[in-house]
């Protein structure tokens, strides 16, 4: 009885402040029909079509951004780090241009011990491409904000033709984006280097470096990017990478004498794709293990590239972040669950999966946990306590998250 | 002062040094406050560490009171050998400790053998299942970064059983019998907090300062091992 009157006090609490579809979106999970624990103890509106609700019970506490797909003025964006970035400097930093930060998530996974915040999954910031997939759940986003999350491929090459004659130019795999393994451990392909990376460093003895300074469109996924070979640069001189341009690095025997062919001048075009992502990708930020697939609780962590010591460390209660969508692909929600403090103790995957169904979502994959995690809500600022460690009391510097902008006003 | 008093101080300490590297980011808290409190009548300015041995002992044991239903169940078995390494690598140095005041009791070096060799043979059992359990290594990794810490705590309550042998049955008497049973749990507790404090030292998620202690109280009783043997 109480339930029900707290309920409908809730519905009516959103009929004065919020549209009614933020209402469904944002309300009890038990409004759905399914199971619930959790109800929304705090509940508003930041812009037009995206609503905030935080969740609270004894040991959890949950913030939730629940997003309008269909709302146009709203713009969806995988943001790189400067290197590396807290939530706050990131949202500091857009805020700071014509966008107004509305909200953001922290991304992917990344290597803590690179000065360039270099995540492990792909993203692809307003459709260029800065890191390449790795086999862990991506979220995209097409030109009309429609999301998909599943597993994508690197499918890139390159040729040393000319625009005109790309139709009967031969065509040569490329074998990865940004790879940073040990030269000792990289076998011999040929490798892009986005803008992404910063830069090679010296300690690559071997090899040639081709630098393309300008190439358009800048690096498109689904597009043909055409450019002239700058320079070649032997390995072993640190190479910055052009901030419009990339480098292409030939690195073993087997292409030694493709490499002797490069002369400055020469054209060069690209062709970047994701399949089994299709057409073109505007947005796209790397996470996993997937945690809802069709309606279903489904923690894919084995299906996903993760060290079996690290699943195992991941999968305690922790800090969390996900995402997810509902099956129309209308409203997308950010999640982020508290943890590491006596209000609230975190969640397992598990956990985290069944209120991401009691939201509504239809698919929903986890983005990096613990001291990553974190919610930034326009008007609020971060929503959640960050903890990353006794040395680390601040918000982590993160190497990408996922943000919500809109134009500021007057600039629409 | 005769060599077996020093050494036996020497092992005591040693030992105390061992549970306090263990503890080590909580006492600094606790001390830290105690501190304060004397000094501010009562002010509290030191933040808990927010990642620790007894952090990550608390995490574990809260995923084995409530574990993940969609985790498989080798999850739950290393969260359990998780909280029974840790509760060794705690215990062990309290057990050093304690081995100062007897010298030459085989029922207690029998009682020593068994709570290191137990230890040893629940760690080593519970890697191997969750060893086997794990799925094949993803390209370009290799199952032995896996198998090694097995294969190494297997080695461990091997060498454990026969030095528990020895030591119960009167072998190697140049050395105190409880000693001789807590000699290969020492060299570890040495080898092993000597390398964290390497391996960690900066880390920005984790405070190594406690295996700095922890490897100088192993140590001093090791020093205070031989100081007491003949």
């Amino acid at each position: 009885m109480i339930a029900a009157s707290s309920r409908l006090l809730v519905a009516f609490a959103c009929a004065w402040f919020l549209p009614a579809q933020w209402c469904a979106a944002l309300a009890s999970p038990q409004d759905k029909g399914k199971k619930g624990k959790l109800a929304p103890t705090e509940q508003s509106m930041v812009a037009p079509g995206l609503g905030y609700a935080r969740w609270e019970q004894p040991g959890v506490i949950a913030h939730v951004l629940a997003i309008d797909l269909k709302q146009k003025a709203l713009h969806i964006r995988s943001v790189k780090s400067k290197g590396k970035e807290s939530l706050r400097e990131i949202a500091d930093r857009l805020g700071a241009g014509d966008e107004e930060v509305l909200g953001g998530i922290n991304g992917d996974y990344f290597r803590q011990s690179s000065e360039a915040g270099l995540p492990y999954g792909a993203q692809v910031c307003d459709g260029r491409l800065y890191f390449a997939p790795m086999k862990r759940s991506l979220l995209s986003f097409a030109a009309d904000n429609e999301p998909t999350i599943g597993i994508a491929e690197l499918k890139a090459k390159f040729t040393l033709a000319g625009k005109d004659s790309l139709s009967d130019s031969s065509w040569f795999k490329l074998d990865d984006v940004n790879q940073v393994e040990h030269e000792d451990a990289r076998k011999s392909g040929i490798y892009l280097y986005t803008p992404a990376f910063l830069g090679l460093s010296s300690a690559r003895p071997k090899g040639t470096i081709a630098v393309i300074d300008t190439i358009e469109p800048a690096l498109q996924v689904g597009d043909v990017c055409t450019g002239t070979l700058a320079r070649v640069e032997p390995a072993g001189t640190p190479v910055d990478i052009p901030e419009n341009g990339c480098l292409l690095y030939f690195f073993g025997d087997s292409h030694k004498s493709m490499a002797a062919g490069l002369k400055p001048g020469r054209p060069v075009a690209l062709k970047l794709e994701l399949p089994p992502v299709t057409g073109s990708v505007v947005q796209a930020i790397g996470g996993g293990p997937r945690l809802l697939r069709n309606g279903k609780v489904a923690v894919e962590l084995d299906k996903e590239e993760f060290d079996s010591v690290y699943a195992m460390e991941i999968s305690k209660r922790h800090p969390r972040s996900a995402v997810g969508f509902d099956k129309a692909k209308e409203t997308l929600w950010l999640v982020m669950v508290e943890g590491r403090h006596e209000g609230s103790r975190g969640m397992t995957f598990g956990e985290l999966a069944a209120f991401l169904d009691q939201l509504g979502c239809w698919q929903a994959m986890a983005f990096d946990c613990g001291g990553s995690a974190g919610l930034f809500v326009g008007g609020k600022g971060i929503v959640s306590k960050s903890m990353g460690g006794q040395n680390q009391p601040e918000e982590r510097e993160l190497a990408n998250a996922l943000f919500l902008t809109a134009a500021k006003a007057g600039q629409q | 002062m005769t060599r077996a008093t020093q050494g036996r101080w020497l092992l005591f300490l040693g030992g105390a040094l061992l549970v306090a590297g263990f503890a080590w980011p909580e006492l600094r808290v606790a001390v830290g406050n105690a501190l304060d409190a004397a000094r501010t009548s009562g002010a509290h300015a030191h933040g808990a560490p927010q990642r620790s041995h007894w952090f990550v002992l608390q995490e574990n044991l809260d995923m084995l009171s409530e574990p993940d239903e969609t985790s498989p169940a080798y999850f739950t078995v290393w969260y359990g050998v998780q909280v029974a390494g840790l509760a060794w690598f705690g215990l062990a140095g309290a057990v050093l400790a304690l081995s100062a005041l007897f010298s030459r009791s085989r029922f207690v070096a029998a009682l020593i053998s068994c709570f290191h060799g137990g230890a040893l043979l629940l760690l080593a059992g519970g890697a191997t299942y969750v060893f086997a359990s794990l799925p094949p290594p993803s390209p370009g990794h290799s199952a032995l970064v896996t198998l090694g810490p097995v294969v190494l705590l297997w080695v461990l309550f091997l060498g454990q059983t026969f030095l528990s042998f020895k030591a119960v049955s009167g072998g190697m008497a140049r050395f105190v019998a409880v000693d001789v049973a807590n000699a290969l749990p020492l060299l570890f507790l040495l080898l092993a907090n000597a390398g964290l404090w390497i391996a960690l030292r900066g880390h920005p998620n984790w405070p190594a300062s406690g295996y700095l202690v922890g490897a100088i109280g192993a140590a001093l009783a090791l020093l205070g091992v031989l100081r007491r043997g003949r």
